[in-house]
């Protein structure tokens, strides 16, 4: 009896997993507003006609480390194509000294994220993670799908660059 | 994954361990795990509530009756028949972090526990006329806790260094002399024991007496979007015994808890969790010590549910469900326990 009732509580645990965000590659993205270190908000929808990366990183992710130059230097060479990054801390605010440090050496604005819990992108529960969002709102890469290397060169050339034109 | 917020706090380091109420039935929960980990800097204050309920006497890994463990002392023995001991556990914690790697917790509880006993009676002796009784609340043994977790950069692995001092009232009596030893110890307040004069067990006081040290580890991650998994481990060893006379003397038994489990993190303001909690009980040691009656293992399932009720203010309730024990002895055992938990952060 009781051995049942732990069984059926562990699979009512995890048939709620089936919900875990509103992510879906040709669906229109989940609005997402960043709140950028010096009291701005940019809201996704406000970005219209804009491509969009969303990159979920913090200054203890090791392979945020390389991910964030790159960016920088994609977001550099393409903003005059309408390319737009938005960068989402995962650091608690004991660390801003730390994000504002990391984010002075980005050409892109910076918030942190107040929670976890990104709303239909699901919980962050892996970094770096990033998603990028067509001129109409469709999202078009699914970092969640991703395999956990660092964002590449390669990738944002395959997956990015052709949104542009 | 997220240091911030994949948990809260480090700071409730160490689950209130009521392992004193009697070998090996205490509260092996963790209260880490259940209201999560945190890097965060800053206060945190928390009140637990525990509750023990050692209503069925067992041995080895399973049940017994009363009669027939008096059977023993029909045969010339004296083993003692315990009836049942109730355990209420209020634990307050104040806890301050001074950075993401470090934290101090102080957690002071507050021990109420009714208790009943045969004593060593025969089978016609196990009437309500033999059974005495003892009812006290005072405070127990405080506990101090340090982490550390900045091992990796993730801060999601931290280790724990502590001690349990002597603050709550504990004792006996010397089993030469009968005289009282320890500090205000409790007294049966009815039946034959009462009528004899007889402190209550030194092992069921409000305290041990002793001062132990207490280390432990722990880690935790996500390993889907929606559950973050954890495993902790801690022991607990007393290195310092006041009551170190001879014919007086006591050392509670070392400790060791491992605990592991899921929660499940799909919504942020309602975090269900399974824990499982293994404990491992060595035997006390002394004069005043149930060296017979007091080791043991013990396994209990622990399903949870921990909400959110503003930013910072949470509350959880888990119960333990006994899986499996293998007690040296005859103990009294409970069936379930419950845990409550409020805790807010500034």
């Amino acid at each position: 009896m009781r051995s049942k009732f732990l069984l059926a509580l562990f699979l009512a645990m995890l048939s709620l997993s089936a919900a875990a965000n509103d992510v879906e590659i040709g669906r229109a993205a989940p609005s997402l507003t960043l709140r950028t270190l010096d009291g701005h908000s940019i809201s996704t929808d406000s970005l219209r006609g804009k491509v969009v990366i969303l990159h979920f990183w913090a200054t203890w992710c090791v392979p945020c480390q390389v991910e964030l130059p790159l960016l920088t230097a994609y977001q550099k060479s393409h903003a005059d194509q309408g390319l737009v990054v938005l960068g989402f801390s995962l650091d608690g605010a004991n660390n801003l000294p730390q994000v504002r440090k990391m984010a002075s050496t980005l050409n892109f604005p910076v918030g942190l994220l107040d929670s976890a819990w990104a709303g239909g992108y699901g919980r962050m529960w892996r970094l770096p993670v990033s998603f990028v969002i067509d001129r109409n709102g469709i999202l078009r890469h699914d970092g969640w799908q991703d395999d956990q290397e660092p964002l590449s060169q390669e990738t944002l050339d395959r997956e990015v660059t052709p949104l542009l034109f | 994954m997220n240091k911030k917020f994949a948990a809260m706090s480090a700071l409730f380091a160490i689950a209130p361990l009521a392992a004193n109420a009697c070998a090996t039935c205490g509260c092996s929960l963790s209260s880490d795990a259940a209201t999560g980990y945190s890097s965060e800097a800053g206060w945190r204050i928390d009140l637990q509530y525990s509750y023990i309920d050692q209503s069925q006497l067992r041995t080895g890994t399973g049940a017994v009756s009363e009669p027939r463990v008096a059977a023993i002392n029909d045969r010339g023995g004296s083993q003692e028949i315990e009836k049942n001991t109730t355990n209420h556990y209020l634990t307050a914690g104040v806890a301050y972090s001074p950075s993401a790697e470090w934290s101090v917790n102080l957690q002071l509880p507050y021990v109420i526990r009714d208790h009943s006993t045969y004593g060593s009676a025969g089978s016609d002796q196990l009437t309500s006329s033999n059974l005495s009784g003892s009812s006290f609340a005072r405070l127990g043994d405080v506990r101090l806790i340090g982490s550390y977790q900045g091992l990796i950069p993730n801060e999601n692995f931290g280790l724990q260094f502590g001690v349990k001092l002597p603050t709550g009232d504990y004792g006996g009596q010397n089993l030469a002399t009968g005289a009282q030893v320890g500090r205000h110890p409790v007294y049966f307040a009815s039946g034959p024991n009462a009528a004899n004069g007889q402190t209550v067990d030194t092992s069921l006081q409000p305290g041990t007496g002793s001062t132990d040290l207490i280390v432990g580890a722990y880690y935790y991650r996500a390993v889907s979007q929606d559950f973050d998994a954890f495993v902790t481990a801690r022991y607990q060893a007393a290195v310092f015994e006041a009551l170190n006379q001879i014919d007086a003397n006591y050392r509670p038994g070392n400790a060791l808890t491992v605990s592991a489990g899921l929660r499940y993190e799909n919504n942020p303001i309602w975090v269900p969790q399974l824990q499982i909690n293994y404990t491992h009980k060595s035997t006390d040691q002394g004069a005043l010590a149930d060296i017979t009656d007091s080791a043991g293992d013990v396994v209990y399932a622990s399903p949870g549910l921990t909400l959110r009720l503003e930013q910072n203010l949470h509350v959880y309730s888990f119960i333990q469900l006994p899986l499996y024990s293998n007690l040296v002895g005859y103990q009294l055992f409970p069936r379930w326990t419950a845990n409550a938990g409020i805790s807010y952060a500034f």
